[in-house]
């Protein structure tokens, strides 16, 4: 239960966030300049309710935050095991950075673009900057998960990791196999072991290294 | 995400799918409603006064007290990297041309107290009728490849006298000269 609920909260907040954050900018984008008070009427009047943008922008990052402090305390999904949380910071990194280019580029190019003064450039920079960050991240989470997945090195790597686990091998079970003997001699000598049942499970133990 | 550890799961899968469009649907209906009317891009920046005001009531632009805040609400709404061509000055309205490049000027580089100077100074260059604040049509400021520069138009359905009826100057006020044209604009 807790996982579906706190999966649901953070997952809807994302999105909701999500859409916020790309508006805002769009909206920003859309006004360019603007001025408010003083003692005349300004040509390019601040609209009514520009502040609501402005916090929908600052609102919608700080809840994209929120949103991956409470994913990453969903716990175990039912019938699962806890999930890996390692990409999930990153899951939304992406996201703000990918929403953040999605808001520029709707605001220049999109149907409804219709840029204030230095918008369109402002938006198209703002626009591969969030696209750049955004792939970073996945690029960056790629390469983690190659570098902790030995299956997925090259034909040199491979082999060399499985000889290297193949001469550790010995060591690593060689106190567990030395205890068994010691052991078992310990039976043979106070008499609960014929010898003949001493050498069976000697070999055995030798056998199974 | 879906697969959470264990292989594929339906409830993560559905859990997070359900999740995600509800919030992009809420999102989408509150972005919607707070959504303002956006001022109109091709509007270049100025101001203007509520109501009619000549040249020389208290309220006008001509004046220096009133033509200083009107210049900063002016710049208010400028972008950075943005200078103006042309700077049009009434009694009660202030109007902008815009543009970017070399050879322009800024808000602040207008001397605030230049109508009242070049008023005073064009109605001891003409003598006869005396010209006041009252006697200006308007004053545009002017991108030249010489600098800004003043052209001043007498209004000429008031009692003003014989031409000539414009008058032009640098920025900072003089030397005056009688009659010019509209000055050319940089960048061509």
């Amino acid at each position: 239960m807790r996982y579906v609920v706190r999966t649901f909260v953070a997952m809807t907040l994302f999105a909701f966030c999500w859409v916020a954050v790309g508006y805002g900018l769009f909206q920003m984008l859309q006004v360019g300049t603007c001025a408010s008070g003083g003692p005349y009427v300004s040509a390019r009047e601040c609209p009514d309710g520009i502040e609501a943008v402005f916090f929908s922008l600052i609102g919608g990052v700080l809840g994209l935050f929120v949103a991956a402090g409470i994913y990453l305390t969903r716990g175990a999904p039912p019938g699962g095991r806890p999930p890996e949380n390692a990409g999930v910071v990153v899951w939304f990194w992406t996201g703000l950075f990918w929403s953040i280019a999605a808001g520029a580029f709707l605001g220049v190019w999109g149907p409804e673009a219709n840029p204030g003064p230095g918008g369109e450039t402002g938006g198209l920079i703002v626009g591969f900057m969030g696209l750049i960050f955004g792939a970073g991240g996945l690029l960056a989470l790629n390469l983690g998960k190659r570098r902790r997945s030995p299956s997925t090195r090259g034909p040199v790597v491979a082999p060399a990791i499985a000889r290297i686990a193949t001469a550790a091998t010995p060591f690593a079970t060689a106190p567990d196999s030395l205890s068994r003997l010691e052991r078992l001699d310990r039976l043979r000598r106070q008499g609960s072991l014929t010898e003949a049942e001493f050498q069976t499970l000697k070999a055995k133990i030798v056998e199974d290294g | 995400m879906a697969r959470e550890g264990s292989g594929f799961n339906p409830t993560a899968v559905l859990v997070h799918l359900v999740a995600i469009a509800l919030g992009l649907y809420l999102g989408w209906i509150a972005m919607d409603r707070i959504s303002p009317d956006l001022p109109d891009a091709s509007v270049e920046p100025g101001v203007s006064a509520t109501g009619e005001v000549a040249g020389d009531d208290p309220q006008s632009l001509f004046r220096p007290a009133n033509l200083e805040p009107a210049l900063t609400q002016l710049a208010g709404q400028m972008t950075a990297g943005e200078g103006l061509v042309r700077l049009h000055i009434e009694p009660g309205t202030l109007e902008s041309e815009l543009n970017s490049g070399d050879g322009l000027f800024q808000p602040t580089d207008v001397p605030a107290d230049a109508p009242v100077v070049l008023t005073q100074t064009i109605d001891s260059e003409r003598g006869g009728e005396p010209i006041d604040l009252d006697e200006i049509a308007y004053m545009d400021l002017v991108a030249t490849r010489d600098g800004p520069r003043w052209y001043v138009q007498l209004d000429t359905s008031r009692d003003v006298g014989p031409p000539p009826w414009t008058y032009g100057a640098p920025i900072a006020g003089g030397p005056i000269e009688a009659g010019p044209g509209p000055p050319k604009p940089v960048p061509e």
